[in-house]
């Protein structure tokens, strides 16, 4: 059975609480109040061969739980998870030999030496034949361009460069399952592209199945066709990213600075007034209106300073679980 | 049989691969090296002083000549070493806080295997091998001890089931950190209690000799290859002597798979 | 005084809050001297009661005992300190002010090591309690007297020996492991471990011109009543001169460093 089947899955953390000051301290050393915290709460879903799937939420939303229980790096608190028909936290070695698992902001690359060394090392790992390993190292290298950096210490790469010799890292034993948790994070514009473009050709090329958790909208609108979004370790919308666009593209907040004081009660009528200042204000407007709303300020007010910024996804999120898609 | 084989010949290959590794990040940093070197040649210092005492008072400790004190001086030294090489071992409970073995456990074949010999500090091992060795053939011949295949071989037995212990008990210690919210502590004290060994365990009196063997048994660790070779093994120690490296790897073993369990792997 | 109340108390809390570091802590203190003890015992068993090293039994034994704490109170890990404000650029906020360095950072050790002597006072007087159980040790309450300041120069003394030894800094980038050698080379060499006696006349000797006896050994001969009144109030004389020469030598080094710093720009 290939693809990955979620079932009620459920992960809580236990940790202790203290009160600041010297009695609680006291209190502490006899007894101790254990607090848990819901990480994951029941969640089910199932992903075929060959989709990439989109997992999309704010920080702290138990992304990256999932993920990790999913490669079998955490123990569930309950529920079932066949990742190819492999219980994860079994740790299989066939199971291991056909999945991947990257994270961005973790390494196996040894940071003193080329990372050629590294990569040879996982072919002795996955005991991968000579002939095999020189093909997908030189296919991976070229799709990533990055042939000149083989021989450089790790250390000395750029974040993008080194991001990218860590996706070659993982790749090497071509596998059928791939687990990204935030691959494109604090990467630069180009960078975040490149990875984007790679993670595509790979999927077309090998048909592997990809989750992918991202707090950047854009990495999920090109890449993904389905996209899940938690909140608060609740899976709240399961579907086309097509289907919620709107809900998360389709507000803009434009924060003006003005040059002479402005009361709020003139700016009602433009949008809905989510900060405001006697010398600054943040209005949101919907994206369609943007370009008469910037002209209509302009008519009105003295206007010292415009941007435009999307609505943060933790209100969008908030948003599509009032509407309740 | 044949898939047997064919697992023990990854183990093998794999571990090499290991050790090329950690050596060529060595020769990337030759300085690291020397400040490593220079960091153990002065704790070695303090273990020495111990040595001098006893050379330089000539009292015997216990039984024990200050001649025969030189190879059980050299032993641990020399285990000294073993410990500071596998860095694989000490240094889980710094991966365990920071989440750092996420990804090798991702990895085919045994986690116990990748992690525990994935890395190696020949550094701070190189000055300790070095002299143990030294200090256990300078002992070996001061005592005038005859090069037998039966001296030599029980000597290498039970050094090697000090390897043994000496990565099952690193193991245990560094592996609380599961259960122990910080490490410091345990590790100074770990320390405090592997120092016990820089004298004889000859040298304590009776109670502390039963403790150290049987409920704490951290005199084995480099006690009974001296007193094998020197004849002062009677017939429960030579058998607790191999009791124990088993019972204590397979401690470790089971310590192992329980803490893994409880891994949280924080973002860090 | 209220700040090293509230120092003091945070202090206690934070090492509670890990309940069983606290004991474990407590252990491993105690298991080294319990080792040390042993060997003495054993060494002079051998030597049928005499005197060794110049130390009684007895006198051995407080050494042991009370050479550990001695040590940890006064190292004062300021080449830690002056390495990473050099290397992490922290001392440039120093240059523009009128604040002198090294005086500073005086201050800021001795305010830290204010509430520490307090808890060795304590520990002092409780190990020589036990001691006089123990070893029929009997000590001379004008050898005590004479102990604390000394254990109080002996701080500063080792807080100048540290802060020359750190100005290198400026000229090595890294150089924390090899601060981390030197400073248990020190150890050794200034009594932490045995009495500097054990190391040979040859050794004792030299010991007496270097200042390093001074922050260890010295001090803690006048407790176990090794020397005199009278040597002991030379100890603490040279001791000071100690502190005056090294104060000097910091400030000069210090100076050349500053201006090697400043011409290269950080």
């Amino acid at each position: 059975m290939e693809g990955i089947i979620v079932k009620n899955l459920i992960r809580d953390f236990e940790y202790y609480e203290k009160e600041a000051g010297m009695k609680s301290s006291v209190k502490n050393l006899f007894h101790r109040t254990k607090q848990v915290r819901h990480a994951v709460k029941d969640i089910s879903f199932e992903i075929n061969k060959g989709e990439i799937v989109g997992f999309l939420g704010p920080n702290g939303a138990g992304k990256t739980t999932t993920i990790k229980m999913l490669s079998g790096i955490l123990h569930p608190t309950s529920g079932e998870v066949y990742v190819n028909g492999y219980v994860p936290w079994e740790r299989k070695k066939e199971f291991k030999k056909q999945f991947a698992y990257v994270a961005g902001q973790k390494s196996q690359l040894w940071i003193n030496l080329p990372a050629v060394d590294s990569f040879e090392l996982n072919k002795s790992i996955y005991e991968l034949p000579d002939a095999e390993y020189r093909e997908t190292l030189g296919e991976l290298v070229e799709l990533f361009g990055v042939q000149e950096f083989l021989k450089v210490q790790v250390r000395r790469l750029s974040l993008g460069e080194r991001m990218k010799m860590e996706m070659i890292a993982a790749l090497l034993h071509r596998p059928k399952v791939i687990l990204l948790d935030e691959p494109t994070i604090g990467l630069d514009f180009i960078a975040q592209n490149n990875i984007r473009e790679f993670l595509k050709d790979y999927n077309r090329k090998n048909g592997a199945t990809m989750l992918l958790t991202s707090h950047y909208l854009k990495d999920i609108e090109e890449l993904c066709q389905r996209t899940m979004v938690i909140s608060h370790g609740d899976l709240v919308y399961d579907g086309t990213l097509e289907h919620i666009q709107d809900i998360f593209s389709k507000k803009r907040i434009l924060n003006i600075r003005w040059n002479a004081p402005v009361e709020k009660e003139a700016l009602i009528s433009l949008g809905m007034v989510k900060d405001w200042e006697p010398m600054k204000a943040a209005i949101e407007i919907d994206d369609t209106a943007v370009a008469q709303t910037i002209h209509r300020l302009f008519e009105l007010f003295s206007v010292g300073d415009i941007g435009i910024d999307a609505a943060p996804l933790e209100e969008s999120i908030a948003r599509l679980y009032a509407q309740g898609v | 049989m044949k898939e047997r084989l064919h697992e023990l010949k990854w183990y093998i290959k794999v571990a090499i691969h290991f050790g090329k590794l950690s050596l060529q990040s060595v020769m990337e940093y030759p300085l690291n090296f020397a400040s490593g070197v220079c960091v153990e040649l002065a704790y070695m210092m303090i273990k020495l002083v111990y040595l001098y005492v006893v050379l330089s008072t000539g009292m015997n400790v216990g039984s024990l000549t200050p001649d025969m004190v030189v190879i059980f001086v050299g032993t641990y030294i020399f285990m000294t070493g073993i410990w500071m090489l596998l860095s694989g071992v000490n240094n889980i409970p710094d991966q365990v806080v920071k989440g750092d073995l996420d990804l090798i456990m991702t990895k085919p074949g045994s986690l116990q295997f990748l992690q525990t010999f994935g890395k190696y500090n020949f550094a701070l091992a190189f000055p300790n091998v070095v002299m143990g060795t030294v200090l256990m053939v300078g002992g070996w011949s001061l005592c005038k001890i005859p090069v037998t295949l039966s001296s030599v071989g029980s000597f290498l037995f039970y050094l090697i089931t000090g390897i043994i212990l000496t990565y099952s008990f690193g193991l245990m210690a560094s592996l609380l950190v599961f259960w122990v919210t910080s490490l410091n502590a345990v590790s100074t004290l770990y320390a405090a209690l592997w120092d016990y060994n820089n004298m004889p365990m000859e040298l304590y009196p009776k109670v502390i000799k039963q403790i150290g063997t049987f409920i704490i048994p951290i005199f084995l660790v480099t006690n009974w290859p001296g007193m094998a070779v020197l004849g002062k093994l009677d017939m429960i120690q030579i058998i607790w002597g191999i009791v124990i490296p088993v019972l204590a790897f397979w401690l470790a073993r089971l310590m192992w798979k329980a803490g893994i369990k409880r891994y949280t792997s924080a973002n860090g | 005084m209220g700040k090293y109340k509230t120092a003091f108390l945070v202090g206690i809390s934070n090492s509670m809050e890990f309940r069983f570091d606290f004991f474990m802590n407590l252990l491993s203190t105690v298991f080294p001297i319990i080792m040390q003890v042993f060997i003495w015992v054993s060494v002079y068993s051998g030597s049928g009661g005499d005197a060794m090293y110049g130390y009684t039994f007895p006198q051995m034994i407080m050494y042991v005992v009370v050479a550990g704490a001695v040590s940890k109170f006064t190292n004062t890990g300021v080449e830690y300190m002056v390495n990473e404000d050099i290397h992490s650029g922290g001392i440039a906020k120093y240059l523009v002010r009128p604040v002198n360095y090294i005086g500073f950072r005086l201050c800021d050790i001795v305010g830290n090591k204010f509430a520490s002597m307090v808890t060795m006072i304590f520990l002092t007087l409780g190990a020589l309690a036990v001691l006089f159980f123990a070893v029929d040790f009997v000590v001379v309450p004008a050898a005590v007297l004479l102990f604390f300041p000394s254990l109080a120069l002996a701080a500063v003394l080792n807080f100048f020996i540290f802060f020359c030894l750190s100005t290198l800094a400026f000229w090595l980038t890294e150089i924390g492991n090899f601060f981390h050698a030197i400073s248990v080379v020190i150890m050794v060499m200034s009594g932490g471990v045995f009495p500097v006696s054990v190391f040979g006349a040859g050794y004792e000797t030299i010991s007496r011109y270097i200042p390093l006896t001074y922050t260890i050994n010295y001090p803690i001969q006048i407790l176990s009543g090794a020397v005199g009144t009278r040597e002991a109030m030379e100890v603490l004389f040279i001791q000071f001169v100690w502190i005056v020469i090294l104060a000097v030598l910091a400030k000069l080094s210090w100076n050349w460093g500053l201006k090697k710093y400043v011409a290269v720009g950080g």
